[in-house]
């Protein structure tokens, strides 16, 4: 069964929410199954239907890893042309979505390794709505700093401090919190069991609370 | 909805979280991308040596006839080194001579500077 399509990954603890412009509409898609017998068969175009599906998912998961949108872009490509190459490999034994998943985070964390000290921020800008969006609303128009700060300060502060998690910790809040898959999913990309998912989603937490305390407020 | 204490503490963070769910990439970003990858797969094939072994190893016959290639590879360089034992010493030098070191065959009247070998 194909995940869901749109790029706005649902909140799993609140209603979700509106996809952006350049989400594609759902539509009756053959499934990733059926389009993979179609690549191995020759038909590289079938491999484009796989890429638009997964992109926006891959790309918003590799941004919130890299908080640089230009990396994110190359290592979202590099991973589409690895998935392609290495299709002959797919034995169908998870989805092809959470096996491009892995390799997509796979290297991501290389790249971040080979990164390291030179991790500078290249955000993206917010959409047009993000201002109307029923939380922010909210959260800013308390009595706390994120009032006086303005969206695009409280965006930095909160890449910064996504930034400061190690690794493990940003991918399980970025597929967690920002793209909505549910625990046993993360497990299965992240190669490891549920316990260790929920536990670092505990500790990420966490640290998160603590560091953006003044705007949690 | 079942409501759990663990999740109402980190109520407020998801809400701050979802902010980061509003970052957008510049227009039209995702409508090219699909485009440059699959641009990308048709360039990178005779890009590099890289990939043309990546294909012939996934080649499924070729991976036991490089084995067994390298076998007699190794093998032919084992009993090269066994069969000759006196490749090291000088008189073994002598068995293949280099166009830059003539020979005692070849110039037999020329001096030499070289220490004759003292005879047994």
């Amino acid at each position: 069964m194909n995940p869901p399509r749109n790029t706005v990954a649902p909140d799993p603890e609140s209603s979700p929410s509106p996809a952006p412009p350049s989400a594609p509409a759902p539509r009756p898609d053959p499934e990733d199954s059926a389009l993979v017998q179609e690549v191995l068969a020759g038909n590289a175009s079938s491999f484009e239907t796989l890429v638009q599906r997964y992109q926006q998912r891959i790309y918003g998961t590799l941004y919130n890893m890299t908080a640089n949108h230009d990396d994110a872009a190359d290592l979202t490509q590099e991973t589409f042309i690895k998935a392609f190459r290495a299709l002959k490999s797919f034995k169908g034994e998870s989805s092809f979505y959470t096996w491009v998943y892995r390799i997509a985070v796979n290297r991501t964390l290389n790249f971040l390794k080979q990164r390291k000290q030179r991790s500078f921020m290249s955000l993206n800008d917010l959409d047009g709505a993000a201002e109307q969006h029923p939380d922010l609303v909210a959260l800013i128009s308390h009595k706390t700093p994120a009032r006086d700060a303005g969206l695009s300060e409280l965006q930095e502060k909160l890449n910064a401090a996504m930034l400061k998690l190690s690794e493990p910790h940003r991918l399980v809040v970025t597929l967690h919190e920002i793209q909505g898959l549910p625990h046993e999913e993360i497990a299965e990309i992240m190669e490891c069991n549920v316990g260790t998912v929920r536990s670092r989603l505990f500790y990420a937490r966490q640290q998160l609370q603590a560091w953006l305390s003044d705007y949690l407020k | 909805m079942e409501h759990h204490p663990e999740n109402e503490d980190f109520e407020k963070l998801s809400r701050l979280l979802a902010l980061k769910r509003r970052e957008a990439p510049p227009p039209r970003f995702f409508d090219e991308l699909s485009g440059r990858v699959m641009r990308g797969i048709e360039k990178e094939p005779a890009a590099g040596w890289e990939s043309w072994l990546d294909r012939l190893l996934s080649v499924s016959w070729f991976q036991p006839v490089a084995a067994g290639a390298m076998a007699v590879l190794v093998g032919g360089l084992v009993i090269l080194a066994v069969t000759q034992p006196g490749s090291s010493d000088p008189a073994g030098q002598a068995m293949f001579p280099t166009q830059d070191a003539p020979t005692a065959s070849t110039n037999l009247s020329a001096p030499s500077s070289l220490t004759p070998l003292p005879l047994r």
